[in-house]
């Protein structure tokens, strides 16, 4: 009787599950097109029923057979509500109209309001672009990777510089996705701006931690940005003309409702103002930047969808006809989404990455060309599975093949000789599943794992090296040749991950995250900025990938209705195989890598406060980190810890913008971080007549440069206009208010007659000598101003 | 090739200092014990073959460095037979060999030191240098004329030649103009050279640095050995060092000078094992 009673209930309950009706689509912008990512369609009677948009603007979920109201609602936008009766799987898109901004109501998260609580990410920041674009900036140059660096846990290598170093991972261990597409050399003119034009930006969201499955390949950061798919509706232009660049951003609806395209560039102008120069030196010379980006969509019906985007971006400079040097990245990403049915959503992607750089030295006797570059070309498959109201499945594949061309150096008719590196070629896949698990009310999880390859393949030829001998040129004892496509090395291994978050209540959470990540590619550089020219290098026979693991814990808490955050998280990070140069080893031209790098390990921890304010006439946030990192390599500093440059123990953020008026608004910040962990001489010596200072080669770092800080501030006014469809507004910046002179090197050599900018050819005879420390500082005060315009 | 990383960084630092500040700064230091500091160039021409020893300086300390006196310096063939010993001389405060003497080309020899109670020791051989087999030097407009323009005004040295030993080899090319010995910090840079990217024969090879009319130029280029070459192109690395964030952490050159008794404490400086040889040439007004 028992049996049977089981039974019963058993088809019961499974009855009244095969009743429920599943309700999907896309939530988007009413005046664009563009989907919304993160939005969130609930039943409005029940919010806990209910689901968040993906980056694709598509949800799905399950209610039971009934009559409901469902409510769309994303931040900055009026919440729709539409009533249904639900007695069949239902398709319902959403369109949302822009809220009209009042005095009282300026919002800038890009998140739903409470998902600082209720989210189980961590770890994890998404910045509005308009957040982004009220931010001071340096020349009143909009950068999205400067603007990350306001964040806790994220922080820069030196003045003006869009390097990031995310939890005390170097700049090589952030992968940083335009569109998906990998972007290996994100910076302009070395570091100073970053190269993502924010006119045709949509969202920009970085991973610290706590990293989902879906994504590997780097061990600190993945920083995810997608571009604007372009408006759908109408024709709209936007730009802007500012103190070194201008921009301009077209959108034209190619079929209305279904298609768009978006063109945006900007272009640096130095140069035009060169050519005005009298000396004919500076004349001729060459120095400009540009960006062109452009995204084509097409939706075939609610089923599928295409993409085509790319980005194309370049610096040039130049010496008059002696010296010519350009470096630039190319990505281009085609996608298609399609629907299964209403609970399986797939994205295929197919992705090419490049970047290049070329020298070109016409000097007499010994000119010649140099090319140098890499490519990468990837599949990838996304699969969102809408299993049940609790349960969504993320699982996918991604296939890339890696092509780097170091070094190919052509003579031109000098006594320098035609030169190759070998070309490297490498394999890597990944296949992942993880499930975002909402176990009960308080309790979400979500996990997975990620298994990622390597595979260096032929042709390539291998130096083997006598055992217990340091890999040296003199200790190789044969070397090993690997065919085309033969396999000379393979990595691999499981990452998993791990997300949980505990609800205390709807004000409070708890949450922690565990993940393991691989990479296989790194930086060949011993110095801390990027530059163009540094050598991205596989792992191989020798040098092995990197692997870090990290552990987060975090507390998490709203006030005031959501209108205020607050977080505060700690994390631990450990990496193995972490590599490092030895000093006088050249990596660029070097055909043995090996025999140049040791070594070891790396760690960090710290704690991340961070308070936030998200509406109202006041905005911003206060950050603060307390970190530490450091590293351990062989060979290095008596193979003894040693502090990473870019160690930081305290850094702090002020972020803030009010509205004064619907036409005026201010903003500004204050950034404040300790000094650079570096290497100070302990004394002085003379070889063949040059002083040079001379230092503890057992130690690394253990000085520091002077503290940092600064203050930016900005005032935006937007202009009457004549015309209704065209708005305009001015904005007066100035960097670094207070002049403060924060050093960007401090260097020791001799100076003469106490001067350090000294000159003898112009200053006059020397009068005296003596070694002294030198400081530079890049910028003091810099005013700045930037006309910005749209017409929609 | 990182000459050109060098001039990339230049220009665009350049173009950000017209915003820069530069300013001399008190920067309390670390100091430790003093360090010995040797420099030899040992030749194969018949002569007073020299070494200097002296000890290292705190940073900001503006005085000459100190002569170390009391070591005792030996000239050995590669088995360790002394060839010569050295003496100490008051009047330049160097160590001189006792009698003129002339290292031979392709012989390997050793310099021992002892000092402070150990010893220390540099090996090298004598490499035959390059075979120069001319010397010309063409203006400015003369280069620009035939597509080959050039950094600056005035006179550029060409030499054609061919080298003279199997594998790479590395010299380095002093220059002295009017009587003075050309010792910036870009000559220094200039004047280390390898045959890494080189033929083994060579038309037109620039000499380093610019010329005027009636410029009386001497070259002198030393064969030297790779250790030797690295020391020199560390140094050169870590001179062009200025501390910020695109310089590696700096680091002192690695020395050819090996100490026996206490490996982990290294000498400043190198021992340097040369063939040379020498070129006059004065610039004349070109018609």
């Amino acid at each position: 009787m028992k049996i049977r009673a089981t039974i019963f209930l058993f088809f019961l309950v499974s009855q009244l599950n095969a009743q429920k009706y599943t309700i999907s689509g896309y939530v988007k912008e009413a005046g664009s097109g563009e989907v919304l990512i993160g939005a969130t369609v609930v039943d409005k009677n029940q919010p806990g029923n209910g689901m968040a948009t993906n980056i694709y603007g598509y949800y799905s979920f399950e209610l039971p057979k009934g009559e409901y109201t469902l409510k769309a609602s994303y931040i900055g936008y009026a919440t729709k509500e539409v009533s249904v009766n639900l007695t069949e799987n239902i398709s319902l898109n959403f369109n949302l109209e822009e809220e009209a901004s009042s005095l009282e109501e300026v919002i800038v998260s890009a998140t739903r309001s409470d998902e600082n609580v209720s989210s189980v990410k961590m770890s994890t920041e998404k910045l509005q672009i308009e957040r982004i674009k009220s931010i001071p900036a340096l020349f009143g140059e909009v950068d999205i990777v400067k603007s990350l660096q306001l964040l806790p846990g994220v922080s820069t290598s030196g003045e003006g510089t869009s390097g990031m170093f995310v939890r005390g991972g170097s700049s090589d261990q952030n992968l940083i996705l335009l569109d998906e597409a990998t972007v290996y050399n994100a910076s302009h003119l070395l570091g100073f701006f970053s190269v993502f034009n924010p006119d045709a930006v949509k969202n920009v969201e970085i991973y610290k931690g706590g990293i989902p499955a879906k994504y590997g390949g780097r061990i600190s950061s993945i920083l995810d940005i997608q571009m604007r798919e372009g408006n759908n509706q109408e024709f709209e232009a936007s730009g802007g003309i500012g103190s070194i660049s201008s921009r301009l951003t077209t959108e034209i609806p190619i079929v209305k409702d279904k298609s768009s395209l978006l063109l945006s560039g900007r272009r640096t102008y130095a140069d035009v103002f060169l050519t005005f120069a009298k000396d004919e030196n500076i004349r001729n010379n060459t120095l400009y930047f540009y960006d062109l980006n452009t995204k084509f969509n097409y939706r075939f019906s609610d089923k599928d969808k295409i993409f085509v985007s790319g980005y194309f971006g370049r610096d040039n400079l130049g010496f008059q006809d002696l010296f010519g040097f350009d470096w630039g990245n190319s990505t281009f990403s085609t996608r298609w989404n399609h629907l299964f049915n209403d609970k399986l959503f797939l994205n295929t992607t197919l992705l090419y990455s490049n970047f290049d750089y070329g020298f070109d030295v016409n000097t007499a006797g010994s000119g010649f060309n140099w090319d140098s570059g890499l490519q990468e070309y990837n599949l990838k498959m996304d699969f969102d599975y809408f299993l049940n109201n609790n349960n969504t499945l993320f699982f996918g594949a991604n296939a890339i093949y890696h092509v780097f061309a170091p070094a190919k150096i052509t003579s031109q008719e000098s006594n320098i000789q035609d030169f190759n590196l070998q070309n490297d070629f490498a394999i890597e896949t990944a296949v992942y599943v993880s499930n975002q698990h909402t176990i009960s009310d308080k309790l979400s999880m979500e996990y997975g794992v990620r298994y990622s390859s390597f595979a260096k393949v032929g042709p390539d030829s291998v130096s083997v090296y006598a055992d217990g001998e340091r890999k040296r040129p003199e200790n190789e004892i044969q070397t090993d040749v690997y065919e085309s496509g033969e396999i000379v090395k393979y990595y691999g291994g499981f990452e998993p991950r791990l997300g949980i978050r505990y609800l205390i209540n709807s004000k409070n959470s708890l949450k922690a995250s565990y993940n393991r990540m691989r990479q296989y590619l790194q930086v060949a550089t011993n110095a801390t900025a990027g530059f163009p020219t540094d050598r991205w290098i596989p792992a191989d026979f020798h040098i092995k990938p990197v692997i870090g693991d990290q552990v987060a814990l975090g507390y998490f808490r709203n006030l005031k209705n959501n209108a205020w955050e607050i977080s505060v998280e700690g994390y631990y990070k450990w990496l193995q195989n972490v590599v490092d140069f030895l000093p006088g080893e050249d990596v660029l031209l070097n055909d043995r890598i090996e025999t140049a790098v040791a070594d070891g390990i790396a760690w960090s921890y710290g704690g991340e406060f961070m308070l936030r304010r998200n509406i109202g006439k006041t905005t911003g946030w206060l950050s603060y980190t307390l970190s530490r990192t450091q590293r351990q390599i062989e060979g290095v500093a008596s193979s003894e810890p040693y502090l990473a440059r870019y160690d930081k123990p305290h850094d702090i953020a002020i972020v803030v913008s009010h509205k004064f008026s619907e036409r005026l608004s201010f903003s500004g910040n204050w950034v404040y971080a300790t000094g650079a962990a570096v290497t100070f001489p302990q004394g002085r010596y003379t070889i063949n007549g040059q002083n040079i200072a001379y230092y503890d080669d057992s130690k690394r770092n253990t000085s520091r440069m002077p503290d940092f800080h600064r203050m930016d501030l900005g005032l935006t006014y937007e202009l009457s206009s004549r015309w209704k469809r065209y708005n305009h507004e001015i904005t007066l910046s100035f960097y670094n208010v207070y002049n403060r002179k924060n050093p960007f090197s401090i260097e020791f050599r001799q100076v003469n007659n106490n001067d350090p900018t000294f000159n003898e050819s112009e200053d006059g005879p020397i009068t005296s000598t003596r070694p002294a420390a030198v400081k530079t500082a890049l910028f003091g005060i810099i005013p700045s101003l930037t006309y910005n315009f749209s017409f929609n | 090739m990182r000459t050109h990383r060098n001039k990339i960084l230049s220009l665009i630092l350049a173009i950000l200092i017209s915003w820069s500040c530069v300013e001399i700064i008190d920067l309390e230091l670390p100091q430790s014990d003093l360090e010995l500091v040797i420099e030899g160039k040992l030749l194969n021409e018949e002569s007073l073959q020299t070494i200097k020893i002296s000890e290292s300086l705190n940073y900001y300390d503006s005085s000459e460095l100190a002569p170390f006196k009391d070591a005792e310096v030996n000239l050995m063939d590669h088995q360790h037979n002394i060839i010569e010993s050295f003496i100490y001389s008051h009047e330049d405060s160097l160590y001189r060999s006792a009698s003129p003497i002339k290292l031979a080309v392709g012989k390997e020899y050793v310099l021992q030191i002892e000092a402070k109670g150990e010893i220390l020791e540099a090996k090298g051989k004598i490499f035959e240098n390059a075979t120069l087999d001319s010397l010309f030097y063409l203006s400015a407009e003369e280069l620009k004329s035939i597509g080959k323009p050039v950094f600056g005004d005035g006179y550029f040295m060409f030499v054609n030649g061919e080298l003279n030993n199997q594998g790479i080899e590395y010299f380095k090319l002093d220059v002295t103009v009017n009587g003075y010995f050309r010792n910036g910090k870009n000559d220094f840079t200039n004047s280390i050279l390898t045959s890494e990217y080189f033929g083994r024969k060579f038309q037109a090879l620039p000499i380093p640095g610019s010329f005027e009319e009636e410029d009386a130029v001497v070259l002198e280029l030393y064969s030297i050995n790779k250790d030797v070459y690295q020391y020199f192109d560390e140094f050169r690395n870590l001179f062009a060092n200025d501390g910020g964030v695109f310089s590696p952490p700096p680091v002192n050159p690695t020395s050819n000078i090996k100490n026996l008794t206490n490996p982990d404490n290294k000498p400043l400086g190198y021992i340097q094992f040369s063939s040379v040889q020498r070129r006059n040439i004065k610039i004349e007004e070109r018609d």
